[in-house]
């Protein structure tokens, strides 16, 4: 089970919806899951290489690899069903290797 | 974790525009010392008092090359100061503001504010698509609008464009408008000549270009010019009246102001003119680094023409948002995305909705950082 906090984060747009969630465990750890979740896309040629996830939602999220920070913009509308929705996925999901 | 993958000193910072880092040593150790020491007598003066605010206004009278230091008010920002001269100008009902669509919110929300209470009529010049105003077309809209006041940014904070100051204020003598400039992106880096140039208003910032802290700016106030202030309070002399005193720079002062961060920026004004900087080769530098990243693959805001070391950017196929999360994740570069306080230039300059990437140098950027933050484009087109 991932443990997180949360926090928003602000941008110029007053109807943006990303919040940045610390997590319990490397991003890297959680990739094979997270993929099954939408697009999943990595950017290995960055110095500290990426990934980004478009969910089927519309949720988009992003982080480094080896960070254990992700960002998660939500849709507009209904970006507070898509965030609980998105928290009780991620709370969900389970380092490689860990007992549910 | 992520939070450890930051040192500061490995930070590359491109937000000069926002506020300027590294600060001189010398600025810190200032601050440090005025808030270890007694405070000062609340302008009462006297021969022994170290006065730090006297000193930022003598200073910054010999930058601005104006005759009385006194007419330099201190406050907390550029923002402060543009309230103070838009809204304690003496405007009659249905008086025609004349600015541009360069203008940071710093302007446009004052305007806006009193427009709504049916002060004043706000009318927007059009600028090039490098964010500057055009001569002619601002003596257009002199002429058609016989504006009351005209207030317009000397240098763009997301182009970098720097404004013909001296035309605009000019041509708009010629038709008797009072003329506010706001210079937060420029005092510090490119001349600023208020009573050469016919200035009524000077607003701008300690922060930027001048490298002092934050918390510091003023407005300068031509001799002929009277405001009502728009903050009133105490001034620690004359409080036996009711009415703040019409002498400035006391006018505009009301209540205890940031000595601690005054002390910093005298510091600061006082190592800048012992370092003065080279504009002429930061601005080279600017349009080299900006063509470093039009050749990587980035879609570049052209300047042509004088210009403060900012550059505004997207990149094909991403978000500006995206990217500068990237450049802060992956890359440890600092910089700022969107629309930069600035939303109306966006469409003139043919930025997409999103915004921009903005990229700001100073005198301290090295090359090695500047050598990341191309290959960082690079890297995220490859």
């Amino acid at each position: 089970m991932i443990t997180f906090q949360v926090k928003k984060a602000e941008n110029c747009f007053v109807d943006a919806q990303t919040w940045e969630y610390q997590i319990s465990c490397r991003n890297e750890q959680l990739l094979h899951q997270l993929g099954q979740l939408g697009e999943l896309s990595c950017k290995m040629n960055l110095r500290r290489p990426i990934f980004m996830l478009c969910m089927n939602d519309g949720v988009r999220v992003k982080g480094t690899l080896t960070g254990s920070l992700m960002r998660a913009s939500f849709p507009t509308e209904q970006w507070k069903t898509a965030k609980e929705t998105f928290e009780q996925t991620l709370s969900a999901l389970t380092v490689e290797g860990e007992e549910n | 974790m992520e939070s450890n993958q930051h040192q500061e000193g490995s930070m590359i910072y491109f937000n000069n525009a926002a506020t300027s880092w590294p600060k001189p040593l010398c600025v810190a150790e200032a601050v440090s010392e005025a808030i270890r020491s007694l405070p000062g007598s609340a302008n009462r003066g006297g021969l022994k008092e170290k006065d730090d605010m006297w000193a930022c206004r003598s200073h910054l009278a010999e930058l601005l090359q104006v005759t009385n230091p006194s007419r330099i008010s201190l406050g907390a920002n550029a923002t402060y100061a543009l309230n103070e001269a838009i809204q304690g100008f003496p405007f009659q009902g249905g008086d025609v503001v004349l600015t541009t669509l360069a203008e940071h919110n710093a302007v446009l929300r004052p305007l806006y504010r009193l427009e709504k209470r049916g002060i004043i009529r706000t009318v927007f010049v059009p600028v090039e698509p490098d964010g500057r105003v055009n001569p002619s077309t601002w003596w257009d809209y002199l002429e058609r609008y016989h504006p009351r006041m005209v207030v317009f940014i000397h240098a763009s904070n997301v182009t970098g464009a720097v404004n013909d100051a001296q035309t605009l204020a000019r041509l708009a003598k010629e038709r008797n408008a009072t003329v506010v400039l706001d210079a937060a992106q420029s005092l510090g880096i490119v001349p600023v000549l208020p009573e050469i140039w016919g200035i009524d208003y000077v607003a701008f910032t300690g922060h930027k270009y001048l490298l002092g802290p934050q918390g510091t700016g003023g407005l300068y106030v031509a001799q002929r010019e009277t405001v009502d202030p728009v903050y009133v309070g105490g001034t620690g002399i004359y409080s036996d009246q009711e009415e703040m005193p019409q002498e400035m720079p006391l006018r505009l002062e009301a209540g205890t102001p940031n000595e601690h961060s005054f002390a910093g920026l005298a510091a600061a004004l006082q190592w800048r003119k012992e370092n003065p900087v080279d504009g002429v080769s930061l601005q080279m530098r600017t349009e080299e680094t900006a063509n470093r990243l039009r050749r990587a693959g980035a879609k570049v805001v052209e300047v042509r023409g004088e210009r403060t070391p900012v550059i505004a950017f997207s990149i094909p196929g991403w978000d500006p948002a995206d990217v500068g999360d990237v450049f802060f994740d992956s890359y440890d570069i600092i910089c700022r995305t969107g629309l930069h306080c600035a939303p109306k230039i966006l469409s003139n300059i043919g930025a997409p909705a999103e915004g921009t990437v903005r990229v700001s140098l100073s005198r301290f950027t090295t090359e090695e950082e500047i050598d990341v933050l191309v290959t960082a484009v690079g890297e995220l087109l490859a």
